[in-house]
């Protein structure tokens, strides 16, 4: 019983992460390390709870080129979810 | 235009200091011993200040007369050939009552040269042309740049697109990025800083094309410094931010936070800060790829006809800071570490110009052991000698890497 509420607070957990790190304008900032890279992978077993984001968003598992995969690549270290205090970005000749 | 792209593989992290005011007894920088007139951004300062006190006291003294300016201005006294004039700080050797080292100051005679200058930025970055062919460039250490607020702000994280709209637009109404509305608290460098350049490019808003809404424009990075670290108690911390290196960050961990940072294209992750914590020195995401914000310390000096420095002085500290070996105690690996920089051979990636996408890097040399022993007091590489070689890897600065 431990372990199965264990494997269900840390599917839980995950979640919370893989959201957090997809989703650049949802919820508060938030702070904790992350794997969002191979997070996509997800779906699996306790991890069941990613699959909502993880599973069907290739964009963060499939990166356009090497300077986007070794940006997101999984860390160990401080993750910050920033929830932007910009404008929307309309005509402003963003990169 | 022939480039002359002089191989730098190893340690520089040179700060340029600011200028100190000059002395009652004014000394001619030319009498020093082994005098090398450096005109350097003040962002490598605190790497100079390591190695300057041991290069000058060696038994073939090099001292380092340093002129700190913007990268950009630094290099026009090579480029352009502007003559130095003013007081430049050297370090003769010696520690003050604090620990610090001590620092003497000079005056230029008229006409005096500069015979190398150092930059975070390349001479394309700010010329817009490759250097020209009597003139070598090398590449060095790594430098961070960042993000910084008063300790006293809540912040803890920007992103590329904030950074933008910020430096694109100067608080406009309609453009603004809260907290971070009001201009007068925006502090900014110049054009012709290598801090401004770098920290452009990584927003997409070039650094000569900043807002003219920013006024608070700071000449150096100590000034910058100092001018965000006085708002934090004036009520004002929480719209204050500024930009500025992470060697002098990393001397003023007390006086500033440095804030995370999302590059364009990180959202699947988010925001990073240099190290691998709010509170580490091991520039972790510098090295491996997820902080993007950095460039290399460049050595500029004029080419004799066999390619090489024209100033011997030049050629020795050029050597010294893009090798490994110590001198006199000065140690181009440990002291850059020490001092906030990265040397290449503990990088992870790499990048072929300013702002140019990161690309994965095996260097053939690394130093990863050494760098985190020296950055974070520890290591879990096992300690070699000749004593004890290593039963697998590479000995190399003492500790077994692995190749």
């Amino acid at each position: 019983m431990r372990t199965w509420m264990t494997a269900l607070m840390l599917a839980a957990s995950l979640a919370l992460v893989g959201l957090g790190g997809c989703d650049d304008d949802g919820g508060g900032d938030q702070t904790g390390g992350a794997a969002p890279a191979d997070a996509g992978a997800g779906g699996e077993g306790g991890m069941g709870g990613m699959g909502g984001m993880g599973g069907g968003d290739d964009r963060c598992v499939d990166f356009p080129d090497e300077h986007t995969a070794l940006l997101n690549a999984p860390t160990t270290a401080t993750v910050i979810h920033k929830t932007p205090t910009h404008p929307p970005v309309g005509q402003e000749g963003l990169p | 235009m022939q480039r002359h792209t002089l191989r730098w593989v190893g340690a520089l992290s040179l700060t340029c200091a600011t200028v100190t005011p000059a002395a009652a007894q004014a000394l001619d920088c030319a009498s020093l011993p082994g005098a090398v007139f450096v005109s350097g951004t003040t962002d490598v300062k605190p790497y100079l200040a390591r190695v300057g006190p041991k290069l000058s006291t060696a038994d073939d003294p090099l001292t380092i007369v340093y002129l700190g300016v913007g990268s950009c201005t630094a290099l026009d006294y090579v480029l352009q050939d502007v003559e130095l004039a003013g007081t430049a700080v050297y370090w003769p050797g010696g520690e003050n009552a604090d620990g610090t080292p001590v620092e003497g100051t000079c005056d230029f005679a008229p006409g005096s040269r500069a015979a190398m200058a150092l930059s975070d930025v390349t001479v394309e970055t700010c010329t817009g042309a490759p250097p020209p062919a009597d003139v070598g460039e090398r590449s060095s250490l790594v430098q961070g740049f960042g993000f910084v607020v008063p300790p006293n702000s809540s912040q803890t994280a920007i992103t590329a697109t904030e950074g933008y709209f910020l430096f694109k637009f100067g608080g406009e109404a309609g453009k603004q990025v809260p907290p971070w509305t009001d201009p007068p608290f925006v502090f900014i460098r110049t054009p012709a800083s290598s801090t401004q350049l770098l920290t452009g490019l990584a927003v997409g808003v070039l650094g000569s094309q900043w807002s003219p809404n920013l006024t608070a424009s700071q000449n150096g990075s100590g000034a910058l410094l100092a001018a965000v670290a006085a708002e934090n108690t004036t009520g004002n911390a929480e719209k204050t931010i500024g930009i500025l290196s992470l060697q002098r960050y990393d001397s003023a961990r007390d006086r500033l936070k440095m804030l995370a940072f999302e590059a364009f294209g990180q959202d699947c992750l988010g925001a990073v800060f240099p190290d691998s914590t709010a509170q580490s020195l091991d520039k972790q995401n510098v090295r491996d790829g997820h902080y993007p914000i950095w460039g290399y310390l460049w050595g500029m000096a004029p080419l004799g006809a066999d390619g090489a420095p024209a100033d011997a002085g030049a050629a020795r500290l050029l050597d010294f800071i893009g090798g490994t070996q110590v001198v006199n105690g000065a140690d181009p690996v440990a002291d850059a570490v020490l001092a906030g920089a990265v040397p290449p051979c503990a990088m992870h990636v790499q990048r072929a110009y300013d702002g140019a996408p990161l690309q994965a890097l095996e260097h053939p040399a690394p130093c990863d052991c050494a760098f985190e022993k020296v950055a974070a007091g520890s290591t879990a590489c096992v300690a070699c000698d000749d004593a004890t070689p290593c039963a697998a890897g590479i000995c190399r600065f003492g500790f077994c890497e692995a190749r």
